[in-house]
């Protein structure tokens, strides 16, 4: 009896005990085969991250190799709002490091999400700052911050980048898609208190952004900033442009414009950040002669010995009388263009006729974008013969009644300095990644044959004498031969030409007998002084010298390496 | 012996668990020690990026004539003429030397040539050998 009672406690227990056993086995069997994959599932998305990789962007350099923008590390600043405790001190705080206003903090802090930023690349003494605050709920995160060393050097040209690193304007936005580069990805571990530990084999590197070689040269850009700058500040003018170019091939050595702006700092008024060069057109004066004369030549209606009566300063057209600004009696095709007279100049264009003229000033590259690769261009103005009224052919011949912009003046001077052809400008020399391979090469571009050699050799004699002995004389270098040309034109206010607004411009090249280099120097309402003689000219001079000589010097360096 | 059995195989699995789950803590610290080093790494690639961020903008000639301009320095290109290449002066000099010293060598030899031939059979020491 009492061993069969203990039979049966025996065979309870082991029985209990192999149902447990079984139950789990059931239980083991079940997470096994039928929730395997819900469990990997949500094993892998508390332990595995993704993290994009963000690629380098691509940095612009000047023909050179010298750097003109840059890549820095820079940390953005993000809060957990729910692991924040004393937000009212930590916005003080803040406030006091970050410059913010105290209420957009908090209001930022209050929200009810699992991540905000606060801040976006802050400086490194800022992120020092923060980290001794010691709070919790606060992070960075490293982001890549687009710099400038030159600061307001080639600024127009270059443009600058919003907060996530895409282009805004200049270059930076014309070619944002080589630049930009593409982001990659990688699958990470991290540990229980989600601290990264070790990737995975997903892996995709990002492909770092292409850069760009510039024909910009940073000491020419230097250099006729420099000047421009000088002249802009003395004339107390309301804007300045400079043009430095190669008129044999078209490329652009230097732009710049005033007022100007730092493109590190992101306040800026949308007024200095305009890239006036292109986007600007004005009436040009009297350097549109240039295309009258050259059209006579070319069509032989004059030589440079005919004599033309210019009425002592008063001649009707139409309804109006033109004026020189000084009086002239007879003058020959030569003395027209280096006295600037606007009377000879009309008659030589009623001798043309106005379709010519028409013809040549389209054939300059008036009244069309050149197709430089920067956004906003404009393409001026140039109405057809067909809509000119009786005075337009005493207007349009010296510069007025038609629009241009600075960059179609270096196109036009750059004609005269290469021998007659036009040249489409550019400004990006290369495309190379990052090992230096070259993605994309530009090569000069010819777009056609405006003039003859002779008419351009003519032309090219003309203007030498306008610097040698007529209105350009501010001009003329000690040991360069130059040619050029001066302008001043009124502005127009309230549909009527302003005897106070002004353009001054100057436009020329050297040295005579081998172009190196085209300028054109416009300054746009100058106080006081306002001649294109005397307010550009100037200007054109001490670049035209430094340039040179910088080239002289920079070529005499290159052939004594490789002597 | 089954029990042996037994328990000499439960013994060989446990170890191998236990080798299997000590590899992976290693794995695990080694990774821990590699993060720090990447976030090391970075540092030092972040600084070396703010050195030559601050190089470039010092040199900047825009940068350099602001900090100038408090007092009016006028900004001229030298002449060519004025430039001297020390780089290559300093090559240029060095192969000078050695080239001067491969000449005085020469003349060196070129003259204890002549001396052991002077030596040997000039009318002096001709003299001394008849004499001895």
């Amino acid at each position: 009896m009492y061993i069969r009672k203990h039979h049966f406690r025996f065979y309870a227990v082991v029985f209990s005990f192999l149902a447990f056993l079984f139950l789990l086995v059931l239980r083991l069997f079940f997470i096994q085969c039928f929730r395997s994959d819900y469990l990997t599932e949500l094993a892998e998305k508390q332990h595995n991250f993704y993290t994009e990789l963000e690629p380098v962007r691509g940095t612009i350099f000047d023909r050179d190799l010298k750097s003109l923008s840059y890549n820095i590390a820079a940390d953005s600043l993000y809060a957990v709002p729910s692991e924040i405790e004393d937000k009212i001190y930590l916005a003080d705080e803040l406030e006091a490091i970050l410059g913010l206003e105290k209420d957009f903090l908090l209001n930022r802090l209050r929200r009810k999400k699992s991540f905000i930023w606060l801040a976006r690349k802050v400086s490194r003494q800022q992120v020092e700052d923060i980290n001794e605050l010691d709070v919790k709920g606060l992070g960075f995160i490293r982001e890549s911050k687009r710099c400038y060393p030159n600061n307001e050097l080639a600024s127009h040209v270059l443009g600058f980048v919003g907060l996530d690193n895409n282009g805004l304007e200049g270059l930076e936005l014309k070619y944002d898609k080589y630049l930009k580069g593409e982001p990659g990805w990688c699958e990470s571990i991290k540990d229980a208190k989600q601290r990264p530990l070790f990737m995975s084999d997903k892996f995709i590197p990002p492909r770092d952004g292409y850069d760009l070689v510039l024909t910009i040269d940073q000491e020419i850009q230097f250099i006729a900033e420099y000047e421009l700058d000088k002249a802009y500040r003395k004339s107390k003018a309301v804007g300045a442009i400079i043009v430095v170019m190669n008129p044999q091939t078209g490329a652009i050595l230097a732009m710049a414009n005033r007022p100007t702006f730092d493109p590190n700092d992101k306040a800026v008024e949308s007024e200095a950040r305009r890239n006036r060069a292109i986007t600007d057109y004005f009436e040009p004066g009297s350097v549109f002669k240039i295309v009258t004369a050259s059209a006579a030549l070319e069509e032989n209606a004059v030589s440079e010995e005919d004599k033309f009566f210019c009425e002592n300063g008063k001649y009707k057209v139409g309804n109006h009388i033109l004026r020189d600004h000084k009086p002239h009696g007879w003058l020959s095709f030569t003395e027209v263009i280096s006295e600037s007279s606007n009377i000879g100049v009309t008659k030589i264009a009623q001798l043309l006729g106005a379709e010519t003229v028409y013809k040549y000033a389209k054939l300059f590259g008036f009244n069309s974008f050149t197709g430089i690769e920067l956004p906003g261009e404009v393409k001026g103005v140039l109405r057809p013969p067909k809509t000119w009224s009786k005075t337009s052919i005493g207007a349009i011949p010296i510069g007025q009644e038609v629009c241009v912009t600075a960059i179609q003046l270096a196109n036009m001077i750059s004609i005269i300095a290469n021998g007659g052809v036009l040249y489409k400008p550019y400004i990006v020399g290369k495309i190379v990644d990052k090992t230096g391979e070259i993605i994309n090469e530009f090569a000069p571009k010819k777009l056609r044959r405006v003039i003859s050699q002779e008419t351009s050799r003519r032309m090219k004699n003309i203007l030498a004498q306008v610097v040698a002995e007529g209105t350009g004389r501010r001009a003329n270098l000690a040991n360069f031969r130059v040619a050029g040309k001066t302008g001043t034109a009124q502005k127009v206010e309230n549909g009527r030409y302003s005897n106070s607004k002004f353009i001054a411009t100057f436009l020329g090249f050297a040295p005579l007998d081998n172009p190196r280099i085209a300028v054109v120097v416009i300054v746009d309402e100058p106080k006081g002084t306002h001649y294109g003689g005397t307010v550009s000219a100037p200007v054109f001079k001490k670049v035209v010298n430094k340039v040179l000589k910088y080239l002289q010097v920079s070529r005499g360096i290159e052939m004594a390496r490789e002597r | 012996m089954k029990i042996s059995r037994i328990i000499s195989v439960i013994l060989l699995v446990t170890c191998c668990s236990l080798f299997y789950v000590c590899q992976q803590t290693q794995i695990v610290k080694l990774s821990y020690k590699k993060q720090e080093k990447l976030r090391l790494s970075r540092q030092l690639l972040d600084q070396n990026m703010f050195l030559r961020y601050n190089l470039m903008s010092l040199a900047s000639s825009g940068n350099l004539t602001k900090h100038l301009s408090t007092f009016e320095a006028n900004y001229e290109i030298p002449h060519f003429s004025q430039i001297i290449d020390l780089r290559d002066a300093n090559a240029k000099r060095k192969l000078e030397l050695t080239s001067l010293s491969r000449q005085r060598a020469q003349e060196l030899s070129v003259k204890n040539r002549q001396s052991i031939f002077l030596s040997l059979f000039s009318p002096k020491s001709q003299a001394q050998a008849q004499t001895k």
